[in-house]
């Protein structure tokens, strides 16, 4: 599976739950409508959920119009996709995590009973403040219910980021929560193998997002039973800014005590951008990308 | 040139010391005050607790030399300048000062740096500047840069990596290589990619052509950030660049803001760029505001 970042880049995927950036609404339109068709081609039915109109979505069907593919509207008539805007999801699920957690899973049975092999889900940025525990537990709780499904069902998952819609705090919290595979403009993260693989070229247009996830990568580590090191497969990384290089540092100095960077496979010109800024003791690099058996 | 003393001389000796820890400190500098205060000399050092003790037991008890509280200095470059200027009597003082106690940010730390190079040339005292081993790479940088001579094994070497503040990146001589113009941060990824295209033509090395496409990138930021904050379009930032057998130049420059002085403080940034190129220094004149990084060939072209 591939993601377009809607700058005409390609990124190979193998996750099922992914979190696409996009910069404003016509970059993630092109992303969007990108997935949906590769999913609909590979025979998945596809559950979208759009911005209603009062939400800055001008049309919550732009998929099928105008705007969205032949693919799409071909599937939009014979059910293949179905599309609901926010408002009306809000209303099935009675505004609560739980509710929208039994939508889902009753809009996959019935995808299933309906022959579909495969599933697809996908919503756009939908502008939650994020701005307390509460909240962000409350969505923290969301996201999980797409990985459960997963593990019980064929389906797939892209969820939306449009910074044009969201508040920084937002966007970090949501970055944070998908470290395990995230595709932003001019760089990607994603686990395989124990390690975070992170490739492409990290600046200060996405050092927010980047630290973000780094944090998110951290936390997941911390929580394994047997070894927390966060594993860094760097060899896919083609610049880093010394902004990003800072980032690493800061996350190096802000491990759990217990906890150990491991950067793998880094290019000199990355490896010394991090030693010029500063490498913490839990920080270290190794030439080896191959997994240990 | 070597030397173990500069009782033979008339003017500044400003000495660039870096240290790994607290016992090296004291042995490194031990031969240099011993020598100072046996010839009747003055000797302050504004250092940290833990230096001050290592230094006062390695001298033992009775000893001449001045621990000087950094609180006294550290307000303003003049009040250091003063202190200068006290132990700079005859016979030849020696001022020890520790970059740790002051707490200034780098930026005004390599200024005031500068100005003791530029303003107390003449002054016939000796100043080293000690820097530790864990210290943030910039400040390690300016350690290494703004000192004619480093103290390496209680021998004073001539500093290779001696920048003088008034060795100016000339920009616009050589064969220009590059011309651009872009509109902020979201365009650097594709300025980066011409870069490192036309330094690559132009003869560099991969790892010069590395630190040099860093150095830019940085030095853009610098700019950009000092973008005037107006509705609309940001002001376009332009990038040139130029090649000779010997280096290669580039100088961004862009419109400067009118909320920043001309005689403002050079930006913190331009220490990260330094880390990746020969020198760099910023620029302002006439309203544009810029900075010119320069990149040494390893090997000149014949």
């Amino acid at each position: 599976m591939s993601i377009s970042t809607g700058n005409g880049r390609l990124v190979e995927r193998p996750e099922v739950h992914s979190l696409l950036v996009s910069e404003t609404t016509p970059d993630q339109r092109v992303g969007a409508a990108a997935w949906v068709d590769e999913q609909l081609a590979a025979g998945a039915k596809v559950f979208y959920k759009s911005r209603p109109c009062d939400w800055g979505g001008d049309d919550p069907r732009w998929l099928v119009g105008p705007a969205g593919s032949s693919c799409a509207r071909w599937a939009f008539r014979t059910g293949q996709l179905e599309i609901r805007d926010f408002a009306e999801v809000i209303d099935l699920a009675g505004g609560t995590t739980r509710g929208l957690r039994e939508l889902q899973a009753a809009e996959v049975a019935r995808g299933l009973d309906e022959g579909w092999p495969r599933l697809a889900m996908s919503q756009e940025s939908a502008s939650r403040p994020l701005a307390d525990d509460a909240e962000i537990a409350e969505y923290a709780e969301q996201e999980a219910g797409y990985d459960e499904l997963a593990r019980r069902w064929p389906l797939t998952t892209l969820c939306q980021l449009t910074l044009a819609h969201e508040s920084s705090p937002a966007a970090w919290e949501i970055a944070g929560l998908h470290s395990g595979d995230i595709v932003d403009h001019q760089w990607s993260a994603a686990w395989s193998d124990g390690r975070w693989h992170v490739r492409g070229e990290l600046d200060v247009t996405v050092v927010g997002r980047f630290s973000a996830a780094l944090d998110g990568a951290l936390r997941q580590c911390l929580h394994s039973e047997d070894d927390p090191t966060l594993r860094i497969d760097a060899s896919g990384i083609e610049f880093l800014d010394v902004g990003s290089a800072q980032s690493l540092m800061l996350a190096g100095y802000a491990a759990a005590r217990r906890q150990r960077i491991v950067v793998h496979g880094a290019r000199d010109s990355v490896r010394n951008v991090v030693t010029a800024v500063g490498r913490p003791p839990s920080l270290s690099f190794t030439a080896e990308t191959s997994v240990p058996r | 040139m070597t030397t173990t003393s500069w009782a033979g001389s008339s003017s500044l000796e400003h000495v660039g010391y870096v240290y790994d820890s607290t016992t090296g400190f004291a042995r490194g500098v031990l031969s240099q005050v011993r020598a100072v205060l046996g010839a009747g000399g003055q000797v302050s050092a504004v250092v940290d607790p833990g230096e001050a003790e290592t230094l006062q037991d390695a001298l033992g008890p009775g000893s001449a030399i001045t621990f000087t509280p950094p609180a006294e200095l550290e307000d303003s470059n003049s009040l250091f300048f003063d202190h200068l200027r006290d132990v700079a009597r005859a016979p030849r003082g020696l001022v020890l000062a520790q970059y740790s106690v002051f707490g200034i940010p780098d930026g005004r730390l390599r200024r005031g740096e500068d100005d003791i190079n530029r303003q107390l040339a003449h002054l016939p005292v000796t100043l080293i500047c000690a820097c530790s081993t864990t210290a943030a790479s910039t400040r390690l940088a300016t350690a290494h840069g703004v000192h004619p001579r480093l103290l390496v094994d209680g021998i004073v070497r001539d500093n290779a990596a001696y920048r003088p503040a008034d060795a100016v990146v000339q920009a616009g001589s050589g064969t220009p290589i590059l011309g651009l113009t872009f509109r902020g941060p979201a365009d650097l990824h594709h300025i980066r990619g011409h870069v490192r295209a036309v330094v690559s033509a132009a003869g560099l090395d991969d790892a010069a052509v590395d630190a040099h496409v860093v150095a830019v990138h940085e030095a853009a930021l610098i700019v950009a950030n000092r973008l005037p904050d107006r509705p609309g379009a940001p002001e376009p930032c332009e990038l040139d660049m130029w090649a000779t057998d010997t280096a290669i130049t580039a100088e961004i420059r862009a419109p400067r803001s009118a909320e920043i002085a001309a005689s403002s403080p050079p930006p913190e940034g331009l220490e990260y760029v330094r880390l990746f190129c020969w020198h760099a220094a910023s620029f302002d004149a006439a309203g544009t505001y810029g900075v010119r990084v320069l990149t040494r060939r390893s090997h000149p072209r014949p």
